[in-house]
C-alpha cells in the first residue's frame, strides 16, 4: 500500500527552512526582551520583584520550545512546552496586572514603555507566543519532512545558507545561555537563598557598560563561541 | 497556605528555577530525552513560586 500524502502548496523542505526561520526569530524577540530586562537591571538599576522573575522564567520556557525545534527537528510537541511556558508566564503577569489595577492610586512597579508598564507588555509577549504556536502547530507542512534538526544537515559541501542559519541559531541559543547566566546568578545578591524581597530596593545601575553594552559583549561571545562550535561540527560530519 | 507552610515561611530558591532552565539547555544540546519532563518539573516549580508569593500576608506584594 502506497504512504498518501497531503497535497500541499510548499514543499515539507522549503515549509521546514521556513519554520526555522520563524523559530529563530522567536529566539531574537526573546533576546530583545531579556536583553531589555538585563538592561533595565544592571544599566539603570530597577531590581526585578519576585513577579518579575517568575516572567523572565516564562521567557526562558517559551524558548525551549525553538530550541528542542532547531536542534531536534520540527515537532508539535515541542511548540506545546512553549505554550505551557507561556501559560506559566502569563499567570505571573496577569497576577501583578491584578495587583496593580486593585488600588486606583497604585502608579504601577517599574517605568511605563509607551504607557504599558513592563509585565503588561510580559502578558502581551506571552499571549503573542501561545497564539503564535498555536498557529504552528495547525500548519502540519514541516512534521512531514522528519526534520532532524539543523546540525543533522550534511556536512559534505555545506552550502552557505546552511552555514549561516546554523550559525544565526547557534548564535540566539548560547547568547540566551549567556543572559540565563547573568539574569540566574543576579538572584543571588538579591535573594539570597531564599525568597527574594517583595519590593526590592533600587541599586546603583552602571549605565549602559552594565546594560546593553555588557549584552551586546554577550552577544559577540555568542557569535564566536557559535563560529567555533560550527566550525568544528562541520569538520566531524564531513 | 501552600502545602501547610504560610509563604514567608517558605524557603523557596529563586535560583533553582535558573540552575534547572541551565540543566535544561544543556539537556537540549545534549539530546536527553528526558528533558520535556524536566521542564514540565520546572514549570511546576515556578507556579509553586508564584502561589507562595500569592499567599503572602504581605498586601499588594509585588
Amino acid at each position: 500500500m502506497s504512504q498518501q500524502t497531503t497535497p500541499t502548496w510548499m514543499p515539507p523542505e522549503r515549509a521546514v527552512f521556513l519554520s526555522r526561520l520563524l523559530n529563530v526569530a522567536a529566539l531574537f524577540a526573546l533576546l530583545g526582551v531579556l536583553a531589555g530586562s538585563l538592561h533595565l537591571q544592571f544599566g539603570v538599576g530597577e531590581q526585578p520583584c519576585p513577579l518579575c522573575i517568575v516572567q523572565r522564567s516564562g521567557m526562558f520556557a517559551i524558548a525551549v520550545g525553538p530550541m528542542m525545534n532547531l536542534l531536534w527537528g520540527i515537532r508539535a510537541r515541542h511548540y506545546a512546552l512553549s505554550i505551557l511556558g507561556a501559560v506559566v508566564g502569563a499567570a505571573g503577569s496577569t497576577r501583578q496586572i491584578l495587583l496593580h489595577i486593585a488600588d486606583p492610586n497604585d502608579p504601577g512597579y517599574g517605568p511605563a514603555v509607551l504607557g504599558w508598564h513592563l509585565y503588561t507588555w510580559a502578558l502581551v509577549t506571552f499571549i503573542i507566543a501561545i497564539v503564535g504556536c498555536a498557529l504552528l502547530i495547525l500548519w502540519q507542512t514541516p512534521y512531514e519532512a522528519g526534520d532532524q534538526g539543523v546540525l543533522r544537515e550534511p556536512g559534505r559541501l555545506r552550502p552557505l545558507s546552511v552555514f549561516l542559519i546554523v550559525w544565526v541559531t547557534l548564535l540566539a541559543i548560547i547568547w540566551i545561555v549567556i543572559d540565563l547566566g547573568a539574569v540566574g546568578l543576579s538572584v543571588i545578591p538579591e535573594c539570597g537563598l531564599g525568597e527574594c524581597p517583595d519590593d526590592p530596593p533600587d541599586i546603583s545601575g552602571l549605565g549602559n557598560l552594565g546594560g546593553w553594552y555588557a549584552v551586546l559583549a554577550g552577544g559577540v561571545l555568542a557569535g564566536i563561541i557559535a563560529w567555533i562550535f560550527e566550525r568544528r561540527w562541520a569538520a566531524k560530519t564531513d | 497556605m501552600l502545602c501547610g507552610v504560610t509563604g514567608p515561611n517558605v524557603q523557596l530558591v529563586m535560583l533553582l528555577m535558573f540552575v534547572l532552565w541551565g540543566v535544561i539547555f544543556l539537556g537540549i544540546f545534549r539530546h536527553w530525552r528526558w528533558i520535556p519532563i524536566l521542564v514540565l518539573v520546572n514549570l511546576a516549580y515556578t507556579l509553586i513560586v508564584l502561589k507562595s508569593h500569592m499567599t503572602d500576608p504581605i498586601p499588594l506584594n509585588f
